[in-house]
């Protein structure tokens, strides 16, 4: 073969390049595309958020009849270890007071929400969940949402929830990490179970006769939160009408339940959060990310509420690596 | 002969026509033109997917409940899976393009004309089993891409007047596509369109062999006409190192870019729109220009008219000129379907 008969090679190459690797130079709509970097972190400020594109979702009622969601603006990133995924969305209140204990003067009453942001990932392929996304699972396909039971059709489908949390879980920087199956029993309301744990978790900040507060944050009454270790006895003394102090002592879960770190950020009126887990924990409670990997998963939002009173992403995600 | 060799040789008598077969004399305008190339490359590319198709065999699961996770355990936790599958997807569409060179390099020299009539219909038949090739495999991920395609595919079969129905319920071994389907169409991938091309690679040769190359078409190359390199090494060298560089293009486009697999396939869905693979896309977009009552004028009359008009081409044009630029009416008519093709893939892009 000559010399000049090398461009023929070259363009012969070249077709075969560019037919065989056409594809979308963009990423997809509903597409999560988590970029590399050297380190992954919680700190929703940090440079390795510049080059990771941005995808947005309108989230829309999850229960017939209610208000539509605030768009959430997600990303993501990875390091050869973990993935942590970034979400952005407006939200006029930090709504801190979940069950609070609130002080009329006469007596203590309990109440109050938190707003929640959660993630649901299939733990093995499942096309039901891949095509429809978690409204089809979660929902048991069913419109009516008296009859939701938040749980899977078959043994074989199980989806890892991770469900940050404004007042039980990012004070003390992790996301509730769990997961759904089917019923355990017949007469069970949900397929929802906490992932396995070792220690830690929130304890109810109950008087011995439940019928106020047994403790305040060391730091004063304005707190918004009480950690483990930071909790002072009430002092009556101190209290006047309209006090709120927090209805449970926070403390990080150990085990597979605290896997997923969390750093929820309120302010402008919007939340930023963080949430980093490793690629794979090795617990048999949790999904496994392969980048290179394609992965469907939907996300929740929660404003001031909890149960079904929350807006999901109406399109099944994916999660796509680069 | 080594000893080894000769002991080979007296017991299989192989060694005459082993020596016959690398010595074979291959002129020097052949020799000396990357484009005399391609059908060695056709022919290292299809080893290459015949090797890789074993590989693959050895962990995947025929099955509609298993397929999908065989294929992921492939792509993503099997040590050089990923590799392996990867110059299989690509190698496909490597197939496909190196056939159509091949195919177009033979039309403009007018390598068809008599006495090489059967060996453009061996290669007009190659052509379309290449195809066979891509269609059939598509669906043996079991993912929403290739289940949806094969939905559509399987209907366009279907549109066909009078036989349709019996040629779809052929294709998907029922009314609706599931276990019977895949069974058939991992059938036809592995075991059908392998031995028959393999039977039809062999005719192709031994014809190529029989009628030797077809003459040159231009001046520089009659003069080279009367010198002559054996097949071994010169031409095997050659074609080796192209095979090397295309298997080098395959690892790239392997690693760079994972073959794809999408989710699992979803029979429930409804939101899924089907594409198929990049070379049915012209075929795909031109079904858009035939709606309703036109579908069989695309589904049976075109490609009809196409497979009628390559197979009756070396008996219609029976004439003396080899030259493309002397041949009008062939050469018009080959650049229009080019451009047709390369125009509706690009629109269906």
């Amino acid at each position: 073969m000559k010399l000049s008969q090398m461009p023929f090679l070259f363009v012969a190459g070249s077709i075969m390049l560019a037919a065989c690797a056409s594809g979308p130079a963009t990423s997809p709509p509903n597409t999560l595309t988590a970029v590399k970097v050297d380190a992954v972190s919680t700190d929703a400020a940090a440079s390795i958020w510049a080059n990771a594109p941005k995808t947005t979702t309108v989230t829309k009622a999850a229960k017939k009849g209610a208000a539509d969601g605030s768009t959430v603006t997600l990303q993501a990133v990875y390091d050869g270890t973990s993935i942590a995924i970034r979400a952005e969305w407006a939200d006029s209140t930090d709504s801190w007071q979940r069950n609070v204990w609130k002080y009329d003067g006469a007596a203590w009453k309990r109440g109050g929400d938190q707003d929640r942001f959660s993630m649901a990932f299939p733990m093995s392929n499942n096309a039901e969940f891949a095509s429809k996304g978690c409204g089809a699972i979660c929902h048991n396909q069913e419109t009516d949402d008296t009859k939701w039971w938040m749980g899977t059709d078959n043994a074989d489908t199980k989806i890892d929830l991770w469900q940050w949390q404004s007042a039980a879980t990012n004070p003390v920087a992790y996301a509730d990490d769990a997961w759904w199956g089917t019923k355990p029993t017949i007469t069970s309301t949900t397929g929802r179970r906490s992932d396995a744990n070792t220690g830690g978790g929130a304890k109810a900040n109950n008087a011995a006769d439940g019928k106020g507060p047994a403790f305040v944050n060391k730091s004063g009454l304005d707190a918004h939160y009480i950690l483990a270790g930071e909790e002072v006895a009430l002092d009556m003394s101190k209290i006047a009408s309209g006090a709120v102090i927090p209805g449970s002592i926070l403390a990080p879960y150990t085990g597979s339940r605290g896997d997923v770190a969390a750093k929820g950020v309120y302010a402008d009126g919007k939340w930023v959060l963080v949430m980093v887990r490793k690629l794979n924990t090795g617990n048999e409670d949790d999904a496994v990310f392969t980048p290179s990997k394609p992965v469907p998963f939907g996300i929740g939002l929660f404003n001031n509420a909890g149960d079904i009173d929350h807006t999901i992403s109406p399109d099944v995600l994916t999660l796509a690596w680069k | 002969m080594s000893k080894v060799g000769r002991w080979i040789d007296e017991r299989t008598g192989l060694g005459g026509p082993v020596r016959s077969f690398l010595n074979y004399a291959v002129p020097g305008y052949v020799h000396k033109n990357a484009l005399y190339m391609l059908g060695g490359l056709t022919l290292i590319i299809f080893a290459l997917q015949a090797f890789t198709g074993i590989l693959l065999a050895f962990f995947y699961d025929p099955s509609t409940e298993g397929a999908y996770n065989s294929v992921d355990f492939i792509t993503y936790t099997l040590p050089l899976g990923w590799l392996i599958r990867g110059i299989h997807h690509y190698g496909a569409s490597a197939m496909v393009i190196l056939t159509a060179l091949h195919m177009l390099r033979t039309y403009f020299f007018s390598a068809y004309k008599k006495p090489r009539e059967i060996n453009w219909l061996t290669g007009v038949l190659l052509l379309f089993l290449t195809l066979a090739f891509g269609f059939t495999g598509y669906l043996l991920p079991w993912d929403q891409k290739g289940y949806w395609a094969t939905n559509v595919g399987t209907r366009i079969a279907g549109s066909v007047p009078l036989i349709g129905d019996a040629l779809m319920q052929l294709m998907r071994g029922g009314a609706n596509l599931g276990q019977a389907t895949l069974t058939r169409f991992f059938a036809t991938h592995v075991l059908l369109l392998p031995a028959t091309l393999a039977l039809l690679i062999a005719v192709h040769i031994f014809q190529l062999r029989y009628h030797g190359m077809s003459p040159a078409i231009t001046e520089k190359g009659k003069k080279e006409g009367g010198k002559f390199v054996p097949f071994f090494p010169y031409w095997v060298v050659n074609d080796a190192i192209a095979g090397l560089g295309m298997l080098a293009i395959l690892i790239f486009l392997s690693a760079t870019q994972r073959a794809p697999l999408e989710f699992p396939a979803d029979p429930a869905s409804s939101n899924f729109v089907p594409r198929p693979e990049w070379y049915f896309l012209f075929y795909y977009q031109m079904l858009k220009y035939f709606p309703g009552g036109l579908e069989p004028v695309a589904t049976v009359l075109i490609p009809l008219f196409i497979f009628g008009s390559m197979v009756l081409l070396p008996f219609i044009d029976k004439g003396e000129e080899r030259r493309p630029w002397k041949k009008p009416v062939t050469t018009i008519a080959a650049v229009f379907y080019i451009v047709v093709i390369v125009v509706f893939t690009a629109l269906a892009l």
